[in-house]
């Protein structure tokens, strides 16, 4: 990797100054986007503010909008983009809710959420009223798209953290000593929205169909299908607390209806969606399964941050682990999928926690830097309380990301001298995005500070070394197949891809796939597991080539 | 005299670096740590030293008590001023102790190597390797640790080093170092706390080889020593894993899940 932001136009000014933090606020965002906003092809950047006046929280200077103009160059497009608002925003997911076959951008803010729809002639028009998404005025931190109740269309949960007010700010703590901004512990739990698309990308409340447990500090979420069983769950992960895992379990009993919710599928080829009935629609119904599965706590049964989430498939089973970001002080985590929604914290057998502590970690991703057909797992790290307590404590305000190398059942770390100097630059990250962002096949990132600044990262690994894969569901609700599974296979070892619209942290990574195949000269197969469940074959998949494969146009 | 000081400090700084090397974390090569030949002059001086006299300094024994008696505040006004002069050394240890107690492993850092300052006295020098362990391996630099560790081990024999290196050994991967230094703590450990928690690690070895029962024996009997919340969920993980779903809702529910 190279760090390229100085000749990228990334490398604008802050949108804040690197201040001393006074409020949890202003340490908790934010996230970026991939979108293609202008339907050139390419992945343009979104990128939120979390700052501006503390004593107006609806006044801020909104986010910006990079127009990618090609070979890792981008212009601020902001003013054109229609993308305007003035909240303190914090995460985004990308999905197309109307079907219409343009990605549109939902903005998660302190105050009404925002929901943009992407026009035909590019750009985006503020369709949060409309769409019945702007009702709240919460602390939304992240938010993820996903067909969650089987209809074929998006579906939205957000992810709320705490009632927050600057005119009434927590009492300081101590945390090790030092006198510390307060919270999130002592303050209020802002409970996390639900959201049924209606097909035409408006959307219905449905936060009473979940079984939902007491409201906690929600900062991240990812939806997929966990189980491989065609229907989708919802990870939400709390800060300083249970995480949430939300199943798909039929009928609510509270509505004294037996009747499950169809798990019928439409044959391959077609866009596979199911039709519910009003009564079947109001009975679904899901269930935190946190605790049995294992994801809402650590080994040994302690909440913790969860700041950072990203899937990944380490041990080549076909179904997504989850890595998860954490406090100073403690493990990031790595919950190994053992199917059947069972979970097992294999961090430290796996190598991932001890050299974890002393840092504060943020967005994590999966992805296969050197095109060899293993990920390589990546973290960003950066602490929340300011330079001058961190100094006078010891700790590091400005925090190096950690790379590491899989090797059989375990990770090592892998150092500047092979990774290159971009692994020794510290700064005070949060989100994160990867995505083919110059069009050569292999994954490049950006990744922002808290701040706002950003750091470009080119990926320069060995050309024809890698696939690409865009999904298609023409005429469908959900164009882009968010909740798809995606294997290549024919290689050494089978390789697992999961398309979602969130990730990282507070972020919306691009919703293609990216596999290795290092020196072999293909060819390979990929087998797309649709969000319904259907699977298809598709042959001769070629390295160094990008696809975008159609459903229905398989075997 | 100062050749041969010079000498003494280059082989030991030479036997660090071999050492270290042929210790290895699993981790991909890292530039050697500046600490690990302050650990292997540590050694040097250590290793078959007799034992340290008692503090002569007034306000540093002082300390001590408060530290003892939970006066943190108090024992630090009494060690800062010392912490330049002859007893400094000293002081920088009790200094560490602070500062590992609020968890400020940096800093506990930075005062644990000034504490093993060569040739300075104090009753505590032989058990600050562990504390600087301990530190160094809070901030992750885990290579120095495992050296600090593997003195701490040479120098008391005790149990509390082996369990840290059968632990780091976990994270390197390397399972059967971690099995024979863990059984080897459990031998030396008599204290129900200590073997239960040697015994929980055990179990994460066999969870490596995929040996189920043996994790949940290991478990149980760790259980049965100290029942603690936290290895309550352990177990009720692993029966729910194993098909046992009475036992995982009698463990659940003694967690307090």
């Amino acid at each position: 990797m190279t760090d390229v932001t100085d000749s990228s136009g990334l490398g604008i000014l802050p949108l804040r100054a690197d201040l001393e933090p006074q409020a949890l606020i202003e340490v908790k965002g934010g996230g970026l986007a991939l979108i293609d906003g202008d339907g050139d092809g390419d992945l343009d950047l979104f990128l939120p503010r979390c700052g501006g006046s503390t004593s107006d929280l609806s006044q801020a200077s909104g986010g910006r909008y990079l127009e990618n103009l090609g070979g890792l160059q981008f212009r601020d497009a902001t003013a054109t983009s229609g993308l305007s608002f003035s909240h303190w925003s914090f995460g985004s997911a990308v999905g197309d809710v109307n079907g219409d076959g343009l990605d549109d951008l939902f903005v998660c803010a302190h105050g009404p959420n925002m929901l943009f729809l992407q026009k035909p002639e590019g750009g985006f028009m503020d369709a949060s009223d409309s769409a019945g998404l702007a009702a709240t005025s919460a602390w939304s931190s992240a938010a993820s798209f996903g067909d969650l109740d089987g209809d074929g269309d998006l579906d939205l949960y957000v992810a709320n953290y705490v009632k927050f007010d600057f005119d009434s700010l927590p009492k300081p703590m101590l945390f090790r000593g030092a006198e510390v901004f307060g919270g999130p512990m002592g303050l209020v739990a802002e409970p996390d929205e639900i959201y049924f698309n209606q097909g035409d990308g408006t959307f219905i409340p449905a936060t009473a169909h979940f079984a939902s447990p007491k409201p906690a500090y929600g900062l991240g979420v990812v939806i997929a299908d966990f189980d491989a069983n065609g229907t989708q769950e919802v990870f939400v992960g709390n800060d300083s607390g249970p995480n949430f895992f939300f199943q798909r379990k039929g009928a609510a009993p509270s509505q004294g209806d037996s009747a499950s919710p169809s798990q019928e599928t439409s044959a391959g080829g077609s866009t596979g969606t199911e039709v519910h009935s009003a009564d079947e629609q109001a009975a679904l119904f899901f269930t935190d399964c946190g605790l049995t599965s294992g994801l809402a706590f650590d080994q040994n049964g302690l909440g913790q941050a969860t700041m950072g989430i990203t899937l990944g498939d380490v041990n080549r089973d076909g179904l997504p682990d989850l890595f998860t970001t954490n406090f100073m002080g403690d493990r990031n985590t790595l919950h190994l999928n053992l199917g059947d929604l069972l979970f097992d914290d294999a961090t430290r057998r796996w190598g991932l926690g001890q050299l974890s502590v002393p840092y504060l970690g943020w967005a994590t991703t999966f992805l296969d830097l050197d095109c060899d057909g293993t990920e390589e797992l990546l973290v960003f790290n950066g602490h929340v309380y300011g330079d001058l307590i961190c100094r006078e404590q010891g700790w590091k305000h400005r925090q190096a990301p950690l790379l590491f190398g899989q090797e059989g059942n375990r990770f090592a770390q892998i150092r500047a001298t092979e990774a290159g100097q971009w692994v020794l630059t510290q700064g005070v990250d949060r989100g994160a995005v990867r995505g083919d962002l110059d069009g050569d096949g292999d994954l490049d990132l950006i990744c922002r500070s808290l701040s706002g600044s950003l750091r470009v990262l080119r990926n320069d690994a060995l050309p024809g070394r890698s696939v690409l894969i865009k999904l298609s569901q023409p005429n469908s609700k959900n164009p882009s197949g968010i909740g798809s599974r995606i294997a290549l296979l024919g290689g050494p070892e089978p390789q697992h891809r999961w398309i979602t619209s969130s990730g990282t942290y507070q972020s919306a990574n691009a919703q293609h796939a990216q596999f290795g195949t290092g020196p072999s000269r293909g060819p390979f197969h990929i087998e797309v597991t649709w969000p319904d469940g259907t699977s298809e074959k598709f042959p001769n998949i070629m390295p160094g080539m990008n696809f975008v494969l159609v459903r229905g146009s398989g075997q | 005299m100062r050749l041969a000081r010079f000498v003494l400090l280059l082989l030991t700084f030479l036997a660090g670096l071999c050492f270290y090397f042929a210790q290895g974390d699993g981790s991909k090569p890292a530039p050697p740590d500046p600490i690990i030949a302050l650990i292997a002059t540590a050694r040097a001086e250590l290793i078959n030293h007799a034992p340290f006299p008692p503090s002569s300094r007034a306000p540093l024994t002082a300390a001590r008590i408060h530290l003892q008696a939970g006066r943190p505040e108090r024992a630090r006004a009494l060690i800062l001023p010392e912490l330049v002069g002859e007893w400094s050394a000293e002081a920088h240890y009790l200094l560490g102790i602070l500062e590992s107690r609020a968890q400020l492993w940096q800093r506990t850092l930075d005062a644990l190597t000034l504490a093993l300052t060569p040739g300075a006295a104090y009753p505590e020098k032989p058990i600050a390797p562990f504390r600087l362990a301990r530190a160094l391996e809070e901030t992750g630099r885990i290579p120095a640790a495992r050296l600090a560790y593997q003195l701490d081990h040479d120098l008391s024999g005790d149990g509390e080093a082996l369990f840290r290196l059968g632990l780091l050994d976990i994270e390197a991967g390397h399972f059967p170092k971690a099995k024979a230094n863990l059984e080897n703590a459990l031998g030396r450990f008599t204290q129900p706390q200590a073997r239960s928690r040697t015994l929980a690690a055990l179990s994460d070895i066999s969870l490596a080889s995929n040996d189920l029962s043996q994790a949940r024996d290991l478990l149980e009997q760790a259980a049965v020593l100290h029942q603690h919340p936290e290895l309550l969920h352990r177990l009720a993980q692993l029966c729910r894993r194993m098909g046992d779903t009475e036992a995982a809702a009698r463990y659940a529910a003694e967690a307090g899940e």
